[in-house]
């Protein structure tokens, strides 16, 4: 008889233990965590990034907040903006080089760089008819370096257009931006995926975007071609370094692509759409483990 | 206990009597990249040599490899001294407006390697009387290369070629710029060549600079905050980690030598307790073997109801 209690509380505690295991509060039950996405900088490669969003949309993944390096911070804005992936691959459909590099032979003698940048900040413009970062839909910040001071700087409020352009003003081919007192250039040179952002807002959980893998090129020509190469190295080096920090990584293949090949864009988005179904497992398992997580710390 | 009595012994060795090749570790010097402040690696090589401070192997990127290779070839911190103080701007530099339009930089770089065949008479690496190496950066595969035989000139150049400003190298079948690159600070390399003990010497800290105003200005100033940033990273591999104070000094300001050159002795002077303990404790004594703390745990007990 004793026995028997023995057994049958032995029973039904590994019953309730494998209960609290599987039928535990469903996984749409769970606490929410704050999900941010990352975009990292990689020019033409970040066509990628429209199609990691369009998978995560369909999948339903909720993100809270969009950080974004140089074509990073491009895609982020503009799908910021109108929450709409169909939108942003229109956009992306459309895009040609010369939106976005209004190259000025004179400003290479008497400037800063040879591409003034006006041009993306319209293109901004038009794709985003909100003026400011406050009033787009979603949380973003865009990253720039202070070419000063060599320091990051995080456009979360003010212009899009200003902030965008600022990011994406790669050293020694754009103009460097004067905005708010500074000069401003590509966020790549000091972080060029920001995951230290994310989490300084508060992500619980951050989704990176690493478009920097394989810089080879062979065809460099002149002056501008050795800048861009140089520039994609030393961006590359940078987020071999941040990129351990990310709660999932995803690495669209897109190694193969040029950084200013515009003709590929397809087969950007292609790797980006893949890539992300492939961390989709990951990520359904990271939200869950933070929301349980969560559970059992506050009871 | 043993081994207690064995590391003291060997302390005592070190101590006492003078460092035969095989009782004490090989020290690597690796000198950072950081233009003019390199000067400060005179100060540094002065010091070392002094103190009488071994050194086995020197490798460098950009300047590092500059001041590392002309002391690899004479191992005289006079001379390298005398060298830096008549070097002016102009040895290394020699701008070509025309090559800004038609070729990959304004620099062509034939000075800077005519300025190495001076000071370092011997043609080929393998002929320094230090063992030495160069980093490089491959600027169509994006990787590193270690220049460690053959021309010194070259080496020097390659490892020096800020891009933008210095036409890539074309050299051994590839185009090479500056090590800064991939890697600002060889620590990495030194030890893949076997060294047991790192002294590493960053001239890279704090990139500010007001005074920008042209294309070049923009171009070098995002080289040194990546350099700078690069730099942050693979510093922390080194042993002894010597930072000489010359974060004041523009990187192209050749007017602050002196400056430089004593805030790297003040730096090296600073560090020779550390260098000394590093050098008289290798090798490190072995944490108390592992398996150990295993046979120490306690099996699991388990109680159940009443039991």
């Amino acid at each position: 008889m004793y026995y028997g209690f023995r057994f049958i509380m032995l029973f039904l505690l590994v019953f309730s233990a494998s209960c609290a295991s599987t039928n535990g509060p469903a996984p749409g039950d769970l606490p929410k965590p704050k999900i941010a996405l990352v975009l990292g900088g990689g020019a033409a490669r970040g066509f990628a990034h429209v199609g990691v969003i369009r998978a995560l949309e369909q999948e339903k993944v909720p993100i809270d907040l969009i950080v974004g390096t140089s074509v990073g911070s491009l895609i982020g804005a503009i799908y910021a903006h109108d929450l709409n992936s169909f939108e942003l691959e229109w956009t992306a459909f459309s895009l040609e080089k010369e939106h976005i590099f209004d190259f000025a032979v004179l400003s290479a003698l008497t400037g800063m760089g040879p591409v003034k940048g006006d041009r993306i900040e319209e293109f901004v413009r038009a794709k985003i008819p909100v003026a400011n970062i406050e009033n787009l839909k979603l949380p973003f910040a865009a990253v720039a370096t202070d070419l000063n001071r060599g320091t990051r700087v995080v456009l979360d409020r003010g212009s899009v257009a200003k902030a965008v352009h600022a990011s994406s003003s790669i050293p020694g081919v754009f103009n460097p931006v004067e905005y708010q007192g500074r000069y401003l250039v590509d966020g790549g040179v000091i972080d060029n995926i920001p995951i230290s952002v994310a989490r300084e807002k508060g992500a619980d959980i951050v989704i990176a975007v690493d478009i920097s893998e394989n810089v080879a090129n062979f065809n460099i020509a002149n002056l501008f071609d050795v800048m861009i190469q140089s520039v994609n190295i030393m961006f590359a080096e940078n987020v071999a370094y941040k990129k351990r920090d990310a709660d999932i990584l995803i690495a669209p293949a897109v190694g193969n692509v040029a950084m200013l090949d515009f003709t590929q864009k397809k087969r950007c988005m292609q790797a980006g759409i893949e890539a992300t179904q492939r961390a989709m497992p990951e990520i359904r398992k990271k939200i869950e483990e933070w929301g349980r997580k969560i559970e059992a710390e506050s009871k | 206990m043993k081994n207690e009595v064995i590391n003291y012994f060997k302390q005592f060795l070190t101590q006492h009597t003078p460092l035969a090749d095989s009782s004490r570790p090989r020290v690597a010097l690796a000198l950072g990249g950081g233009a003019a402040r390199g000067f400060a690696h005179v100060g540094v090589l002065r010091v070392l040599e002094q103190e009488k401070i071994p050194v086995d192997l020197i490798v460098g990127t950009s300047v590092g490899s500059l001041i590392g290779a002309i002391y690899a070839h004479h191992l005289n911190s006079f001379e390298l001294e005398w060298t830096a103080f008549t070097l002016q701007k102009e040895d290394l530099f020699d701008f070509g407006v025309l090559s800004a339009f038609t070729g990959m930089g304004l620099v062509k770089g034939d000075r800077l390697e005519e300025f190495v065949r001076t000071k370092v008479p011997v043609a080929d690496i393998e002929q320094l009387k230090l063992p030495f190496a160069a980093v490089a950066t491959d600027l169509n595969r994006g990787t590193r290369v270690v220049l460690e035989s053959g021309s010194v000139a070259k080496a020097v150049r390659a490892s020096s070629s800020i891009p933008g400003v210095f036409t890539p190298l074309d050299y051994q079948g590839k185009l090479l710029v500056d090590g800064g690159l991939v890697e600002n600070i060889p620590i990495g390399l030194a030890r893949e060549k076997g060294a047991d003990i790192v002294i590493a010497v960053d001239i890279s800290e704090n990139v500010t600079n007001f005074d920008i105003s042209n294309l070049v200005d923009v171009v070098l100033q995002s080289v040194n905050i990546v350099f700078s940033e690069n730099t942050a990273y693979k510093k922390k591999g080194a042993d002894i980690l010597l930072t000489p104070a010359v974060d004041d000094f523009g990187m192209f300001d050749f007017t602050r030598k002196k400056q430089c050159m004593q805030a790297g002795i003040e730096a090296a002077e600073k560090a020779l307790p550390e260098i000394r303990k590093a050098i008289r404790e290798w090798p490190k004594p072995v944490p108390e073997a592992r398996a150990s703390v295993a046979l120490q745990r306690r099996p699991g007990r388990f109680k159940f109801f009443g039991s």
